[in-house]
């Protein structure tokens, strides 16, 4: 239980870890863009409501920069015979647990929060939501710490890199990866949003 | 009540770690015994499971997706396990 957890893919990588990825990722936008979560490649936040298509290119564009930096990083660093599909499938997998972070919103009263983050209002809330923001807050990062975890796992069985070359090149990736997401949202919402 | 106790052939010398040679070999059938200095073989000097993973991916005709479905591991797991036996054979190769 405990590896499955922590580290699935010995057991599940290729075709099989894509499917039930792109699913989770799926559920995961559709949740989301009901309650104005946005994703980036590792980053989650409150945002002003965009449309649907919105939520889904976020959603596959941060996948996508991921599976691709990792790909190349796989194929400078590492001297064995690396399957694309396994890079982004297991990638995809690794996403799954945010799917917790977006049923957090259907359960916790998020109605402020949410539109101080929206509408960048400076700290003005009562006690109660602020008992919800740190809450959220602290489950949002745990959650989050474990996606990188699995995503690290991922990058680690898929490309079989290990010790200081894995974790160096896995990290400066995953900053590559975050920072190339977030400017094709800049591009994206300032040309094609109204 | 006899057990049945696998033996394991070491890797080295106990002692000090060298590598060890063969002196002795002998013929359950006939009793005959061959005394000498004989070169261990490559694949006795990994350990077991190595052993059985070699034989498996024999078996399976060298074929990895067979062996992950074996093994009930992941592909990228499997490949993995047959890059770490590579390193190790290169490695023995060097020192011998």
């Amino acid at each position: 239980m405990k590896k499955w957890l922590f580290n699935p893919f010995e057991f599940i990588a290729g075709t099989k870890s894509l499917l039930i990825g792109l699913a989770g990722l799926f559920l995961i936008i559709l949740l989301s863009s009901l309650n104005q979560i946005h994703y980036g490649a590792i980053g989650i936040h409150f945002s002003k409501d965009t449309p649907l298509w919105f939520y889904f290119a976020q959603g596959i564009i941060g996948w996508l920069t991921t599976g691709i930096i990792f790909y190349i990083a796989g194929k400078i660093f590492s001297s064995s015979s690396i399957r694309i599909i396994d890079v982004f499938g297991t990638n995809a997998f690794a996403r799954i647990p945010d799917i917790l972070v977006s049923l957090i919103a259907f359960i916790l009263p998020l109605g402020n929060i949410k539109s101080m983050a929206q509408n960048k209002n400076s700290l003005d809330l009562g006690t109660s939501d602020m008992a919800t923001l740190i809450v959220v807050t602290f489950v949002t990062v745990i959650i989050s710490v474990w996606v990188i975890a699995l995503m690290w796992k991922a990058y680690s069985t898929s490309c079989n890199l290990k010790g200081a070359k894995g974790a160096w090149s896995f990290a400066i990736g995953l900053i590559i990866a975050e920072i190339i997401s977030e400017i094709a949202f800049y591009f994206i919402r300032h040309n094609c949003l109204v | 009540m006899n057990t049945l106790v696998q033996k394991r052939i070491p890797q080295g010398c106990p002692s000090c770690g060298s590598r060890i040679k063969v002196k002795k070999l002998s013929c359950d059938q006939c009793g005959t015994e061959i005394d000498g200095s004989f070169d261990f073989p490559m694949l006795a000097a990994f350990d077991p499971d190595d052993q059985t993973f070699i034989i498996n991916f024999i078996k399976t005709g060298g074929s990895l997706k067979d062996m992950a479905s074996i093994m009930k591991l992941s592909y990228p797991t499997v490949r993995n396990m047959l890059d770490a036996i590579i390193e190790k054979v290169k490695q023995w190769e060097k020192k011998n």
